[in-house]
């Protein structure tokens, strides 16, 4: 044992710090234990144990595991965003009464778009603003009425405000046609080859009347529907829709956008644009 | 000399590597990095009794001195890869075993639990409580020494903290003054103070022995 005192710096030691410093430096030092060893092993592989995962699956899989389900999901969900918009076909339906205005749970837009039997109408009834109508690319003489409305008190939702991009286009569906329900397999083509005839037409209009010379008289107009509120009366004659003139055998291919009427009110030929 | 040699190749045949003595503790831990378990022990000899004295003069209880040097070599072996041997490694290992000591410490205040040395150590080691020594002659001379250690190490064990540390690394473990203040991330100048008074509070407990 090392009796010795340390010496420190002469300038740092004071003769009582040597006092002190030998007595500590006699103490009698004590030693490790004979298992110090096997016990300071036996903690470092209890560590080792420790750290060892508990279900033994590679770290790559580990991670990448919870990764690709990430993925999964994620892409299920853009899948989803991305077609949920997509129009799925409704059934045909023979039926030549006048349309029916389906409820709307979104509040009305300034558009309207007319579905005739047995055209593709957009699932869900979704066709989101504005922009995604205009942008639609219809079939042969589709009639889409895409006539701007004004705002007034009388045509907003109750307790809604009038947001002009945010509304959605009323879908106007004849009698019997039910959008939700499952499209035929060839609807498509059925879409295409529909011939929608033109008193078909002017009754989704709300117009009733009888082909006459030179158009359709008008016998009756509904009150609150699209002709009555674009201002048709009783008596006019419609010439032409968009500009199409109205004969005995003229027919629509599938959805079309009704956007005026060419009537003839007494001596004077006026365009009617159609309002929703 | 030649027997060394025969003996030293005899175990290399059998697979099992003899670090030498020779070998520095940064050899030696890079060694216990590429796997050689006898490196890591070999460590182990050299500071398993000085660790154990220094936390036993530190906690004044053996028992859990050793467990703390243990620890402290528990720790050492899973930080190995976070080493970085530009410190000297007998000043990174009593690093170690301090902040060990220190947190027991704090966490024998918490739970008040009464040791050895709670019996005469008060709560925040501002002020010492000290039962000066049995000065009855005592036939035996082993016990007397026996008796100077023990009043001794109940004095050094009722130093606060921060005088306890430098004093017990300076004048039991013989650390130099750099070793010290490296050890304890310190200046120079506050680890020589702390020492110095340190000591002076010892000799006023230790009057009769000096």
């Amino acid at each position: 044992m090392n009796t010795e005192p340390i010496k420190d710096n002469v300038s740092e030691f004071r003769p009582d710090d040597e006092s002190v410093s030998r007595l500590l430096s006699a103490m009698k030092r004590v030693e490790a234990p004979k298992d110090f060893d096997f016990k300071v092993r036996a903690r470092i592989a209890a560590g080792r144990r420790a750290e060892r995962p508990a279900i033994g699956i590679p770290a790559a899989i580990r991670y990448a595991l919870p990764l690709v389900v990430l993925v999964l999901i994620g892409a299920y969900f853009g899948f989803n965003a991305i077609y949920s918009n997509k129009n799925i076909n409704v059934p045909e339906v023979a039926d030549s009464k006048p349309p029916v205005v389906v409820p709307q749970l979104a509040p009305a837009s300034n558009e309207a778009v007319v579905v005739p039997v047995g055209s593709a109408v957009p699932s869900n009834q979704v066709i989101d603003d504005r922009a995604v109508v205009k942008k639609t690319e219809f079939p042969n003489n589709a009639v889409v009425d895409t006539t701007p409305k004004k705002s007034t008190a009388t045509n907003r939702p109750a307790g809604e405000s009038y947001v002009e991009g945010s509304r959605q286009p009323t879908i106007l569906y004849p009698r019997g046609v039910n959008p939700n329900s499952a499209p035929p397999a060839n609807a498509k083509a059925m879409d295409r080859m529909t011939q929608v005839p033109a008193s078909e037409v002017l009754s989704m209009f709300g117009v009733s009347g009888t082909l006459g010379e030179g158009g359709w008289k008008v016998e009756s107009v509904g009150p609150d529907t699209l002709a009555g509120r674009s201002g048709v009366r009783a008596g006019d004659v419609i010439e032409a829709i968009n500009d199409q003139a109205l004969t005995d055998k003229m027919t629509f291919k599938g959805k079309f956008n009704g956007k005026s009427l060419r009537v003839r009110r007494g001596a004077v030929t006026i365009q009617i644009t159609l309002k929703n | 000399m030649a027997l060394d040699k025969i003996e030293s190749v005899g175990m290399e045949v059998l697979g099992i590597s003899m670090p030498s003595q020779k070998l520095s503790d940064h050899e030696l831990i890079d060694k216990t990095k590429g796997g050689d378990e006898a490196a890591f022990g070999e460590i182990m000899d050299r500071y398993r009794n000085p660790l154990t004295n220094y936390l036993y003069r530190f906690l004044n209880d053996y028992e859990e001195a050793v467990d703390l040097a243990q620890e402290t070599f528990v720790r050492v072996y899973f930080a190995l890869e976070r080493y970085h041997t530009q410190f000297a490694f007998s000043t990174y290992i009593y690093r170690i075993a301090t902040n060990l000591a220190i947190s027991e410490i704090r966490r024998r205040k918490r739970r008040r639990l009464l040791s050895l040395t709670g019996l005469f150590q008060t709560e925040d080691d501002s002020t010492v409580e000290f039962q000066p020594a049995d000065t009855r002659i005592l036939a035996d001379e082993e016990l007397v020494e026996e008796e100077r250690d023990k009043t001794i190490a109940r004095a050094i064990a009722a130093l606060p903290e921060k005088y306890r540390v430098p004093v017990i690394l300076r004048d039991i473990e013989g650390k130099s003054y750099d070793e010290v203040a490296e050890i304890m991330e310190l200046g120079l100048g506050t680890t020589k103070s702390r020492i110095s008074r340190g000591r002076g509070l010892l000799k006023e407990k230790l009057g009769h022995y000096l």
